[in-house]
């Protein structure tokens, strides 16, 4: 059915032919001998190889880059592998790494596939550790199983409410969510830095951080040589239930409905308002659960690096992962893998961290070419 | 402003005698902080001499037995301790702040001292958050390669998550906000107060406008020291020169690493009329160049060359903290002395420990007054000035 529909008659005006046949590279690029078309089916194959590609760039590019300031690729490449799946302790540890990053990346992921921007993973990351320490703050005695619930729901509902201002914005006066998600990540964190440096600040410093939190709120480990703790659990369970809601329910239906077109989505009676609301919140509270399961699993206290770009980078994840929940779970370990073995990097070869930045960003956008490039097919026509 | 100098001549003459009376204002045997404690060394060896005891606890057989053939045996050489001392760092910023690089270049002065014939190495990791510490401090500990370990900031939470697993290796956390762990877990600390306040009366020496600032990064102790020894030199001296009441302002810019926060920060204050700004942080020099009569001053590192504008600096030095982890490590290496960290923070506090000095002045700074700081230096080195040192939060 392509072909059908791609294979017209080239319009562009035809070069002398003395001229292609002189200059071999202006004949590659002759509109009438070859040309870009845009697939109607981009089939999962294209999808990979064109991935595998870019990876493969991003390899290259990265490199390149190594080699330019003095070290060797194979070392590095080997001391990052090492360090992210090299033992039994570093995988796990990348796994670790990997746990709030999926549930940031799936809260950009839900948002995004309903057309909305939500810039504002990180604000929503700390409105949950926010909660989370609310609710511990106010009834840290009562019994360990009640004070989890609550502190679950409460992460939940904060990192959903925070959310809700934006998309409340939107839906009522149109205000442009990307803006209002990303000042709302400024606004939470002045709100959080006067919190501790006030009400929830630990009696025994100036310093902007609360008490440690009593050992009976630590998440359960999995392990005794790892730090991976039930909220990874926590975090796959969201990825099937993401995958769920929006591939099995109506709710997801209309998602994805109004992701497509707004437009025809409101005219077929979604009620795109509340869609919105409803997509926002849910985004929120998986970003919030996110901030729930750093604090009772690794942290224990709140300071104000706590997020460490957890919900930037959860961006970089969702768009990866092409929006897919389950492949969310896949880009999330990959990235914390790079997280994970980019300090053995830093240490046994010398690179400085700034590179690990430069991966990062090098394989965002090769990947995000690649999406764009697999729609498409260069094709002889002459 | 020659003028003022002028007139400043003879009353700086009389500053010694009236740092003196000051002293008695301000002496005593206060403590520091309530969270300070007097610099301690542990039972460290202090001859040079390699030690004759090998009972090292990082051996895994323990030490066979001496036979009475060995003892009858003549000794060609000295049994000997530790050639070599690995020490890793990890920093929450990069290496060229201000925080991390004097402790660099501490640890590369005790290298170049090479103590106990010891040859010492420093990795640094830079770019690490609190939040991260424990990942990486436990991932340098298992690598086996690193003797000290040091998290030089807010990272005693990871330490105390990693030590007890790693008890041959003495670890190490700086600064405020952090918790006693006792055991293999040091925490070092430099206050900077004493060169602060030489550098405050160079501020109120040379102020036009009565009125002067600073730049810094949080209310916290470490912060809040230097800025308010800052402040007590240059009203001291402004007193003594009968300049009046000295105005301050701080600008908390809530980052540690926010130059173009900072800038804006002392624009605003210049703005407002002050005319000497502490730089707590970087930033503030680039808005201090474009205002004509203004000058800064910096922090932690000597900063003269950083800006034509900058007066002096005061300079934090951490080489006597970081020997005393030497000492520790080696003792406990040599002869099985227990790592035995005290819980509180080993704070060096004064330029008689070592622990800060004053930095470069500048040309611009006059004769008189650079006299009349020299002379204060003097008096702080001699014990006759003892700067308090105030670590609350300045309204």
């Amino acid at each position: 059915m392509a072909d059908q529909v791609t294979d017209r008659a080239p319009s562009d005006p035809q070069p002398p032919d003395g001229d292609r046949r002189r200059d071999p590279l202006s004949m590659l690029f002759q509109p009438g001998a070859w040309r870009i078309e845009k697939r109607l089916v981009v089939r999962p194959w294209h999808e990979f190889v064109t991935l595998v590609a870019a990876l493969v760039a991003a390899v290259a590019i990265i490199a390149g880059l190594v080699l330019v300031i003095g070290k060797s690729p194979a070392d590095s490449f080997a001391a990052l592998y090492n360090g992210a799946f090299g033992t039994r302790e570093s995988t796990l540890e990348t796994l670790v790494q990997a746990t709030p990053l999926i549930l940031t990346g799936l809260a950009a992921a839900i948002a995004f596939r309903a057309g909305i921007w939500n810039i504002g993973g990180e604000g929503q990351f700390f409105a949950g550790v926010m909660g989370t320490w609310f609710v511990y703050d106010l009834w840290g005695g009562l019994p360990a199983p009640l004070l989890f619930v609550l502190m679950f729901i409460s992460a939940a509902v904060a990192g959903a409410a925070w959310a809700s201002v934006a998309s409340g914005l939107l839906v009522r006066y149109g205000t442009n969510e990307i803006l209002t998600t990303v000042m709302l990540n400024f606004v939470i964190l002045y709100i959080l830095s006067y919190l501790l440096a006030g009400p929830w600040q630990s009696p025994d410093t100036f310093y902007y951080q609360t008490q440690r939190m009593a050992d009976t709120t630590y998440l359960p480990r999995f392990f005794s040589v790892s730090r991976l703790h039930w909220g990874f659990a926590i975090a796959l369970l969201a990825a099937l239930v993401v995958y769920w809601l929006i591939r099995r329910t109506t709710l997801g239906y209309e998602i994805r409905g109004i992701g497509s077109n707004v437009v025809a989505s409101r005219y077929k009676g979604i009620r795109v308002g509340t869609v919105t609301l409803a997509t926002m919140a849910i985004s929120g509270a998986l970003a919030g659960i996110a901030g729930f399961g750093e604090l009772l699993g690794l942290h224990h206290r709140v300071q104000l690096d706590i997020a460490e770009g957890i919900g930037f980078t959860g961006i970089i994840i969702a768009l990866v992962a092409r929006l897919h929940p389950l492949g969310v779970i896949v880009a999330a370990i990959l990235f914390g893998a790079l997280v994970n073995g980019s300090t053995a990097m830093q240490y046994e070869t010398g690179i400085p961290k700034a590179l690990v930045f430069v991966i990062e960003g090098t394989t965002l956008a090769l990947v995000l070419i690649a999406a764009i490039v697999s729609r498409y097919r260069i094709r002889k026509t002459g | 402003m020659r003028k003022l100098m002028d007139r400043r001549a003879y009353t700086l003459v009389t500053l010694v005698a009236a740092l003196a009376l000051f002293a008695g204002a301000c002496g005593g045997d206060d403590e520091p902080a309530a969270t300070t404690a007097a610099p301690t060394t542990t039972a460290a060896p202090t001859t040079t001499a390699a030690p004759t005891t090998t009972a090292a606890p990082t051996t895994t057989a323990a030490a066979p037995a001496t036979t009475e053939a060995e003892m009858t045996e003549p000794m060609d050489e000295e049994p000997m301790g530790p050639t070599e001392l690995d020490v890793a760092m990890i920093m929450l910023g990069t290496k060229e702040e201000g925080w991390y690089a004097t402790f660099i270049d501490s640890v590369h002065r005790v290298a170049d001292e090479a103590p106990y014939g010891l040859t010492i190495t420093l990795e640094q990791i830079e770019e690490i958050s609190y939040a991260d510490g424990e990942r990486v401090i436990r991932d340098l500990a298992q690598t086996g390669e690193y003797e000290i370990i040091v998290g030089h900031s807010t990272y005693s939470d990871a330490v105390a998550a990693v030590k007890d697993d790693f008890p041959d290796i003495l670890f190490a956390f700086s600064g405020s906000g952090n918790e006693p762990t006792g055991g293999n877990g040091y925490w070092i600390d430099v206050f900077i107060h004493e060169p602060a306040y030489l550098a405050g009366i160079i501020a109120g020496a040379m102020t036009q406008t009565n009125h002067i600032s600073g730049v810094a990064a949080f209310p916290f102790p470490n912060v809040n020291g230097p800025l308010h020894a800052f402040i007590d030199g240059a009203r001291f001296v402004a007193t003594q020169l009968g300049k009046g009441e000295i105005t301050f302002d701080v600008a908390y810019i809530e980052s540690w690493f926010d130059p173009a926060t900072a800038q804006e920060a002392a624009a605003a204050q210049i703005a407002a009329g002050s005319d000497m700004i502490y730089a707590e942080r970087f930033g503030p020099f680039s808005a201090i160049e474009e205002a004509d009569g203004v000058f800064g001053f910096g922090h932690f590192t000597d900063q003269l060359g950083l800006s034509p504008v900058v007066l002096t600096s005061a300079v934090a030095r951490w080489d006597a903290a970081f020997m005393d982890l030497v000492d520790a490590w080696y003792a406990y290496t040599t002869e099985g002395v227990a790592y035995d960290a005290p819980m509180e923070r080993i704070v060096y506090t004064s330029m008689v420990d070592g622990g800060s000095s004053l930095g470069e002045i500048s040309d611009l700074v006059p004769a008189d007054v650079q006299d009349g700081v020299a002379q204060a230096e003097a008096a702080i080195l001699g014990g006759l000035l003892r700067v308090e040192l105030k670590t609350d939060p300045i309204e």
